[in-house]
């Protein structure tokens, strides 16, 4: 897990992942 | 087995999930009728209150794995928070009163879901007394929080 939280591309996976759903999640979210 | 010393904290979390997953079952229940037309975030509530009841107690059970289930448990207090009090600016009572703030917003459920952070927090502290350095300090925490407001605020402005 350190290794997983360390490395350059996980890191890059779970702010891509992050980033799109929050996007998608404010796309969603309509009131 | 959970371990001894995180039964408590971990305990803690899975009732708050499920408590959680079923105001949010009778606020806006999820329909799998294809005719209907409901809202697809609110499977959000619905897949995060099941994740946080069998995922993230297994997830923060081991110390290879810890990280996956606070980070799953963390994010999820956030994005609800966020989204919660988006519907709530959304939806203000008129005319705007203290008291109207107060009970006429979701404030409650958004304060009621901010132990779930802390529980996970003790659970850090157990496998790292003395934290992780810079990661998943409370700064930490607020910095994402305003990242991720401002990545939803894009998304529900900019994204019709």
């Amino acid at each position: 897990m350190k290794h997983f939280m360390r490395g350059r591309v996980g890191w890059w996976i779970l702010h891509a992942a992050g980033i799109a759903f929050a996007l998608y999640l404010g796309h969603l979210v309509r009131f | 087995m959970i371990r001894k010393e995180l039964r408590l904290p971990i305990g803690a979390i899975v009732l708050l999930s499920l408590g959680g997953w079923l105001l949010h079952a009778s606020a806006h229940p999820v329909s799998f009728d294809p005719a209907d037309p409901s809202n697809p975030a609110f499977l959000v509530p619905f897949i995060a209150g099941i994740l946080g009841v069998v995922a993230t107690p297994l997830l923060l059970n081991y110390r290879r794995t810890f990280v996956a289930g606070y980070l799953l448990n963390g994010m999820s207090v956030v994005i609800g928070a966020i989204t919660m009090a988006a519907l709530s600016l959304g939806n203000l009572p008129a005319p705007l009163t203290f008291r109207g703030i107060l009970f006429g917003t979701m404030l409650s459920s958004i304060l009621l879901l901010f132990p779930k952070l802390l529980l996970g927090q003790l659970v850090l502290l157990h496998y790292h007394p003395n934290g992780m350095g810079r990661l998943f300090t409370p700064f930490w925490w607020t910095k994402h929080f305003v990242y991720l407001s401002a990545i939803f605020a894009l998304g529900h402005y900019l994204w019709r």
